[in-house]
């Protein structure tokens, strides 16, 4: 639950930085270029839509209903490499 | 630009503007370099012909069609044309008679050149086609000299002198009574030229013909073609007029062959002779042409550019009113409110530099007509504005969608395409586009594909960008997967049915989501064992249909509640109450309430539910069939029935609002005043 937690906490984070902390600054830098507001509403709307897209994959696998299909072959593997 | 005019298109002004007839010309000029000003057509009905410039506009197309001459001519001698990329200025209308002087001349110079050298193809074609037959003809006489001499045997010598009553003696190898015609044809055509021969003389002529090696070159077209030469032996004046026009017919071309030995070497010199002064000053005419033409090609360009500012120039004068006093020039035309500065800049400089007193007058006019719809772009969004455009332009002062497609088109695309491995080929092909782009600019390449990629650099820079992480989402790099934080199934062999018989490598097992899983998702991204395993697209599908269901709603809000901004820039309260709150409430009771149902039951079920969890879709259909039957198992949240019954009855009634509402309301105004 933790790590849950701990993933969600840097994404969330991150995509803030990106799409709300990083628009200010723009404000404050770029105050008088013309693509202020183009890079404004860039970082913004790419902020949303990563950040959605991250979250429906991370929360589609919180509580999977059901589990792979494996041959032993590859069970066997796993259970060498990664396990 | 602030936000508003990104938010939408610019605001539009109409402005009247009195030139000086000296002026005109130059200042037309300068606004065309700056391009910020679209003008009315003054003059809609007039015919084109009766147009005042139509005469400087012929000139211009006369000047157009000599170019398109020259660059012909440039092109077939495989001369590379300069293209500085440099944009000369308009010249005066002074310069344009030495700009005509100039193209006059070349021109001149040019058809000389090549119908003296058309000429003198034609005459070395004949020569060598003599030649050949100088050459080949030798042969055919020296066979039928021996033919001759065989004859004379003197074993047969009594019967052949007894049959033709002829002495001997006389003959010296010259055929008795026999003429002959020599020339050259197409070797193409010998076979049915033989056979119309035989047909029509009765099989009284004989041919002989022998192939000339070399190919010949076709004065006209310049083509290589396969000659033979052939002389005809025949007795008689009537077969020579026959085989005449027969040669005639096929345009076979005939020689005089002179019959004796030393004649025809005499005259094989001469050909000789002859060809090689025709080669030198062939060569000599081809050097001449190539050096005019590399003298022209290094102005071409240029001189086309200015070709066609002037003629757009005087298009556009053709568009103004003459004042009442003949004096100057009323124009009408929309600009950007924000660049009336620089157009009055244009308009000055312009002025001055056609030495006219009286300065140029601008001034706005208030018009009840529609501006049209001026979206300001830099290199980056345009590519966008032209997608947003082929839909449909927008209205004046609309939102104007084009800023926010730049992130959200990319990025759908992105979700249908999903894979690193491609993204990244993308992303660095688009790349290599955007930072070679001055230099590929300058080339000017004209291959349609390759111009629809480089138009597109940047849309394309940031499809694989949002490719890349939608493929680090999808964990897919070139259809494989990686495994970078450690996969969330732990298979022990410790349990019974993961502790796997070795033998059996292809035996299937289902992996119980309930032991193996250690509780946290696979931290970005879908986890890796789902790559390996049989049944990956029952996952895969589950997830990437909530997920476009999920995006597809965010995106169908966004754009209705832009249409709120419209709706209020507009200042159409009506619209707000009988079109975007009904679109909103409709969406949200069927999609949003939907897209909530998917994070809940996310969120809610586990593997562990003792109920199998209700299906969504099914759900939904059942929620619109108002069908319950199913009973208190598959209900996700208490009061599930009351509430989406509630929920279906809402949007149903907002169609007949939607539709209805707004008609209603207006009509009842009408009818009963405000």
């Amino acid at each position: 639950m933790a790590q849950t937690g701990v993933t969600v906490g840097i994404m969330t984070a991150i995509w803030a930085f990106i799409g709300i902390v990083l628009p200010i600054l723009t404000n404050v830098f770029m105050a008088r270029s013309p693509n202020k507001g183009i890079i404004q509403i860039c970082l913004i709307l790419t902020a949303v839509c990563c950040y959605l897209l991250w979250l429906i994959t991370f929360i589609a696998q919180l509580n999977p209903l059901i589990g792979p299909e494996l041959k032993s072959g590859v069970v066997r593997m796993i259970q060498l490499e990664w396990n | 630009m602030s936000m508003d005019a990104l938010l939408r298109s610019e605001e539009m002004t109409l402005c009247q503007m009195f030139l000086q007839s000296e002026a005109a010309y130059a200042c037309v000029s300068e606004l065309g370099e700056i391009g910020l000003v679209q003008f009315r057509d003054l003059n809609p009905d007039v015919n084109a012909f009766q147009r005042k410039f139509v005469n400087e506009i012929r000139r211009c197309e006369e000047m157009e069609r000599k170019l398109r001459f020259l660059e012909k001519e440039i092109n077939k001698d495989g001369i590379p044309m300069l293209n500085t990329g440099d944009n000369p200025e308009a010249p005066a209308p002074r310069e344009m008679i030495d700009l005509e002087a100039t193209f006059e001349k070349l021109e001149n110079e040019m058809k000389e050149v090549n119908s003296n050298s058309e000429a003198l193809k034609r005459n070395f074609l004949e020569l060598t086609e003599l030649k050949h037959i100088l050459r080949k003809t030798q042969t055919f006489f020296e066979e039928a000299h021996q033919h001759q001499q065989a004859l004379h045997d003197p074993s047969i010598a009594e019967e052949r002198v007894g049959l033709l009553g002829e002495d001997p003696v006389t003959r010296s190898g010259q055929q008795n009574k026999l003429g002959f015609v020599a020339g050259v044809i197409l070797r193409e055509r010998i076979p049915s030229f033989e056979v119309m021969l035989w047909r029509v003389c009765r099989g009284n002529v004989f041919l002989r013909q022998a192939e000339i090696e070399a190919p010949l070159e076709d004065p006209i077209t310049g083509d290589s073609v396969y000659k033979s030469v052939f002389i005809i032996f025949f007795q008689g004046e009537q077969l020579k007029s026959r085989i005449k026009k027969i040669c005639e017919g096929y345009r076979a071309t005939l020689y005089p062959c002179p019959e004796t030995q030393a004649e025809r070497r005499e005259m094989a010199i001469g050909v000789m002779t002859r060809i090689e002064d025709l080669n030198t000053v062939l060569g000599q005419t081809q050097d001449h042409r190539h050096r005019v033409l590399v003298a022209a090609a290094k102005n071409i360009k240029v001189w086309s550019i200015k070709v066609r500012k002037i003629k757009a120039i005087y298009h556009t004068l053709n568009m103004f009113n003459l004042d009442v006093t003949q004096k100057c020039l009323i124009a009408e035309c929309w600009c950007p409110v924000a660049d009336l500065d620089r157009i009055q800049q244009a308009l000055r400089s312009g002025t001055e530099r056609s030495g006219s007193s009286v300065p140029s007058i601008i001034n706005r006019m208030q018009t009840r007509m529609v501006p049209p719809t001026y979206n300001r772009c830099n290199k980056f969004t345009q590519g966008f504005q032209n997608i947003v455009d082929a839909y449909g332009v927008s209205c004046y002062r609309e939102v104007n969608p084009a800023p926010f497609t730049c992130i959200t088109f990319p990025f759908l695309f992105a979700v249908m395409f999903g894979d690193m491995g491609h993204g990244l080929i993308m992303f660095l092909f688009a790349l290599f586009l955007v930072l070679k782009e001055k230099q590929l600019e300058a080339k000017k390449i004209q291959n349609e594909i390759f111009n629809t990629f480089f138009g597109g650099r940047y849309i394309i820079l940031l499809m694989g960008a949002f490719s890349v992480y939608a493929g680090l989402m999808y964990n897919d790099i070139f259809s494989k997967s990686l495994n970078l934080f450690g996969c969330q199934w732990v298979l022990s062999p410790l349990s019974p049915e993961y502790n796997v018989i070795t033998s059996k490598p292809e035996e299937r097992i289902f992996v119980d989501p309930n032991g193996t899983f250690t509780g946290t998702s696979y931290p970005i991204g879908v986890d890796p064992i789902w790559s390996l395993a049989k049944n990956k697209i029952a996952f895969n599908n589950s997830l990437k249909m909530k997920m476009s269901i999920i995006l597809g709603v965010s995106q169908m809000f966004f754009g209705i509640a832009l249409s709120f901004l419209n709706h209020r820039h507009f200042q159409r309260p009506l619209n707000i109450i009988f079109d975007f709150i009904p679109m909103v409430v409709f969406l949200f009771c069927m999609f949003g309430y939907l897209v909530i149902m998917i994070f809940v039951k996310w969120l809610k079920y586990s593997s562990t539910s003792k109920p199998q969890p209700p299906s969504l879709l099914i759900g939904l259909i059942n929620m619109f069939l108002f069908n319950y039957k199913d009973g208190e198992d598959n209900m996700i949240y208490s009061g599930q029935q009351g509430f989406q019954s509630f929920l279906v009855i809402v949007a149903v009634l907002c169609v007949p609002w939607m539709m209805l509402g707004k008609t209603i309301y207006q009509r009842y105004l009408k009818r009963y005043g405000q």
